[in-house]
């Protein structure tokens, strides 16, 4: 185990749901995130998984502080990320940076690529302009993009070159950990597996600690040390990448495994599959999120809820069947 | 299991071209395939290799006044659908050929109920009205396992998950039993929970219609899961095209081999994905020779002066290669 | 794909408007050197010779001479001053007052927001015209209070068409990454929200120029402009309302200024629209 960078201790994050123009009165409460604990190491990747609705979007936005936690809290090498001092708040906004899904809106359109990667290190009065335009050429060859693109507005770029654009300005001011949400999903297949294999080269190279939010499994599984599923706002399941791929626990991660396609047509299979939707975070189902899906549901699934156990080392799950 | 019915649907050497102030561009280049009863044909490909445009061009739906089909045949039935007039288009676009969209919240209208856009389909081709309308709707519904389709057809499209709605499109799509439906990207945009489900879906009502699906994605395991046959398509062209497992345990062309190789797998643990070098090829003023040369580890100088005809590698696998001559 | 100003828009009327607006600017920055007598130099004897083309009319005196015998080209040189000065003068007050406000207003959203625009809505909802010409009136009348006053009139659908703009935009990722990379709020709204709200709003301020001109003349007309004998015109085609069947040039001309000057800002606005617009979208 390596430093621990970043912890999560019982973080929540509810919205509240207002009723009435004049007087809004809160009416019920969006339990977006409802209790989450994991740690990211340095220099490893911390993948999280869940389909739409499970909170890792919101979880993503509570460590970038674009919002805050209504409970619990967000340690950063040891400090309350919502105790933070000014100074100390610059340091944090330095060493935890963020490459988001669309590379057509990551970028801002009238501004020259230069200009783009260099805008970090300028808010920030990084270093004087002679030599941050130099830092913008290093980086620009740290991703792989010809110097000659410095000039470019995003428009003139292909999706793959703006995302290598935006991962650029993500390493602008030497980030510890980088917040990755969905970082290939919007590119052309063909496309992906380079940003992908860059992605791993920057992590050896500079010591970069990634904390992975996508859908594709297997994409997280190739890239992350260590994954947690979400649903409905809870953690159900963390494990290393290999052990969770091997030997799923919980009923709902068995469903995503067993979901996702194989890439041959001689093993087709019928999978799991999970009937009904995922429920509205504005009214969870008691007890345990997942009964009304699971085949397994006891009667104490719907009573109480499960506290996570760790079934062998590294390898916790939440659920009664454990 | 393969069905191998009559040839309902034949495209031969379409081309769509798009005309621009800064050039031509060649969406669709010389495509050619046929989609038999109850089958499904998958075009595979990225964005911009032309598989949309195909569709498109399929339902005479080609943007104008810039874009325009310059060439070739579309046999549905035996009958050439270019000759057509937009009157007779009219009355196919959805009865005889339907298509699925890839994003189910633009492709409803925010401002009518799912009944409604259900219905609008149907009081069209079928002159239904009232009573009998309804039952039509809610069988449509039903048929989609849509839960509770007298309720939910006065909601509203907003009132519904992502996947309740790409149901819905499948029941506009096929409520008035369609010969052939179009599938573009319609997963794409699921959960992968969602995704199995209504490939699932699809696949039932496929078996109890008999239609014949056009399945377009750029997701490989898709294909596995729903396609019979197989076209891959790059820069307007079709390079490789196969029954679905020769292509998986034989691919030929370097694009499909190096696409097949780049998707990371859950099964295997290697270090490095196989990407493929360069960028997606610009479909303006397209240089002659393969469009692939750029980007292939394998091109020879044959490859830069001439598009590589189609030939047969083995029973109904075809590549458009000048490396599989010298095989 | 590098962004080209495509010449085939180019059409005949695009082109015309684009001479007659250069025509009228030139006039109005060289009225000194061109126009061919005083605009203030009354001449009795010479009252209401109708212009050259008619009987009566001579080239001394090319467009006809007004009620007190001033050269209307001159004037008409010297008022096209008055109107392009006005126009730009407040074009640019109003759209700097409305870019700030809408950029406050859009990207601050609540509270702020609420009563800023309220402010606005209130602001649009006076009959324009009446509240210039009150304003004037209030002011007292000179080239600086018509601006202010055109300019107050204008600023807040300005306002609420940058409102928009940042609304859609602040949600948009660039701007939650520079958040993310430590921008202050004056600089996300300074390097990255105005840079993508000008566009829009010069495609406004353009469609404008020709609506404050006719404004100006309004005014003029109804005594509320450019104070006299400074030359309008608006101010002139009052000046010839009693003499219309004796001497249409007097009103005519001036009229016949505002029409080609509106519509050609009008055709220029429009072609600077189409050529923004659907380039900043690529296919």
């Amino acid at each position: 185990m390596g430093e621990v960078l970043l912890e999560l201790r019982g973080v929540r994050k509810y919205f509240p749901v207002t009723k009435g123009l004049i007087l809004a009165k809160v009416s019920a409460w969006i339990k977006a995130v409802d209790g989450v604990d994991f740690s990211v190491i340095k220099g490893k990747t911390f993948g999280l998984v869940g389909e739409s609705g499970c909170g890792k979007t919101t979880t993503a936005k509570l460590i970038l502080l674009l919002e805050m936690p209504t409970n619990g809290s967000i340690l950063f090498l040891g400090k309350d990320t919502q105790r933070l001092s000014k100074l100390e708040l610059k340091d944090y906004r330095a060493s935890v940076q963020a490459v988001f899904q669309d590379p057509y809106s990551s970028l801002s359109p009238r501004m020259r690529v230069k200009d783009i990667i260099n805008e970090p290190m300028v808010a920030n009065n990084w270093l004087p302009p002679r030599d941050s335009y130099e830092r913008v050429i290093e980086l620009l060859e740290c991703v792989g993009l010809d110097v000659s693109m410095a000039n470019l507005y995003p428009f003139e770029l292909s999706g793959g070159q703006r995302q290598r654009v935006a991962i650029a300005r993500a390493l602008a001011l030497n980030p510890k950990l980088i917040i990755l949400d969905e970082p290939v999903s919007a590119l052309d297949v063909s496309i992906r597996a380079q940003i992908v294999n860059l992605l791993k080269d920057l992590q050896e190279k500079l010591g970069l600690a990634y904390m992975l939010i996508a859908h594709d499994l297997a994409l997280v599984k190739h890239m992350s040390t260590q994954i947690s599923v979400m649903y409905l706002g809870k953690i159900v399941e963390v494990s290393l990448s290999d052990e969770l791929y091997a030997n799923p626990l919980h009923p709902y991660t068995q469903a995503l495994f067993s979901a996702i396609l194989p890439l041959t047509p001689d093993q087709q299979k019928e999978g799991i599959v999970l009937p009904g939707e995922v429920p509205s975070p504005l009214n969870p189902p008691s007890g345990c999120r997942f009964h009304p899906r699971c085949s397994n549901a006891r009667p104490i699934c719907q009573e109480l809820e499960p506290i996570s156990n760790e079934i062998t080392p590294g390898h916790s799950v939440a659920c009664h069947l454990y | 299991m393969t069905k191998s019915g009559r040839e309902i649907l034949k495209v031969s050497n379409l081309k769509t071209y798009f005309f621009t102030r800064s050039g031509i561009v060649k969406a669709v280049d010389g495509v050619s395939f046929s989609l038999r009863e109850g089958e499904t044909v998958g075009l595979v490909g990225e964005s911009g290799c032309g598989k949309s445009m195909t569709a498109l061009s399929i339902l005479r739906l080609v943007p104008q006044p810039a874009g325009r089909i310059v060439e070739g045949k579309i046999l549905l039935d035996g009958e050439n659908l270019l000759e057509k007039s937009e009157r007779e288009m009219r009355k196919i676009r959805g009865k005889k050929i339907s298509m699925i969209l890839q994003d189910p919240m633009s492709s409803l209208n925010p401002v009518y109920t799912v009944g409604d856009q259900v219905g609008e389909t149907i009081r069209i081709h079928q002159k239904l009205k009232g009573a009998r309308l309804v039952t039509k709707i809610k069988e449509a519904l039903h048929l989609v396992r849509i839960p509770s389709p007298e309720v939910r057809m006065r909601d509203y499209p907003h009132q519904m998950s992502g996947g309740m709605r790409q149901r819905v499109i499948g029941a506009i799509a096929l409520s008035c039993q369609p010969r052939v439906l179009i599938a573009d990207e319609p997963t794409t945009s699921l959960d992968v929970t969602i995704q199995a489900q209504y490939l699932t879906l699809l696949k039932e009502v496929q078996q109890a219609m008999n239609v014949s699906i056009i399945f377009i994605t750029h997701d490989f395991s898709v294909v596995a899961r729903m396609c019979d046959v197989v076209l891959v398509m790059y820069a307007g062209k079709i390079v490789e095209s196969a029954r679905v497992r020769e292509l998986f345990n034989n691919p030929i062309h370097p694009y499909t081999i190096a696409l097949l190789r780049s998707v990371p797998r859950l099964e295997a643990k290697i270090e490095k994905l196989s990407a493929i070098n360069g960028q997606p090829p610009p479909l303006l003023n397209p240089p002659d020779g393969c469009r692939f040369v750029p980007r292939c580890p394998e091109s020879i100088t044959s490859c830069q002066h001439t598009d590589p005809p189609m030939v047969a590698v083995g029973q109904n696998h075809h590549v458009s290669c000048w490396r599989v001559k010298q095989l | 794909m590098k962004m080209k100003i495509s010449r085939a828009r180019l059409t005949p009327v695009v082109l015309a408007s684009a001479i007659i607006i250069t025509i009228i600017i030139v006039t109005a920055v060289f009225a000194d050197y061109i126009a061919p007598h005083s605009p203030y130099e009354t001449s009795l004897s010479q009252r209401l010779t109708p212009p050259f083309w008619q009987e009566g009319g001579s080239l001394a005196y090319p467009l006809g001479t007004d009620l007190v015998g001033r050269d209307i080209l001159s004037r008409l040189i010297y008022g096209a001053r008055a109107s392009i000065i006005v126009a730009v003068a407040t074009i640019l007050l109003a759209g700097t007052i409305g870019l700030v406000i809408g950029l406050i207003s859009g990207y601050s959203g609540g509270l702020v927001d609420a009563v800023l625009m309220r402010i606005a809505d209130a602001v649009l909802t006076f009959p324009l015209i009446l509240l210039a010409i009150l304003l004037v009136i209030v002011l007292g009348p000179s080239f600086i209070n018509v601006i202010i006053a055109i300019a107050f009139m204008l600023w807040a659908r300005y306002a609420r068409v940058v409102r928009g703009e940042v609304i859609s935009l602040k949600e948009r990722d660039f701007v939650t990454l520079a958040k993310i990379a430590g921008c202050s709020t004056t600089r996300i709204l300074s390097r990255h929200l105005f840079p993508n709200v000008q566009n829009p709003l010069m495609v406004l301020m353009t469609l404008q120029v020709g609506w404050v001109i006719v404004v100006e003349a309004t005014l003029s007309f109804l005594g509320a402009g450019v104070p006299p004998p400074a030359p309008a015109w608006g101010s002139m085609v009052a000046e010839g309302r009693n003499y219309l069947t004796q001497a249409w040039w007097v009103t005519g001309m001036p009229g016949l200024a505002i029409i080609l000057t509106v519509l050609s800002f009008n055709m220029i606005g429009d072609w600077i629209r189409d050529i923004l617009d659907p380039r900043l979208r690529q296919v």
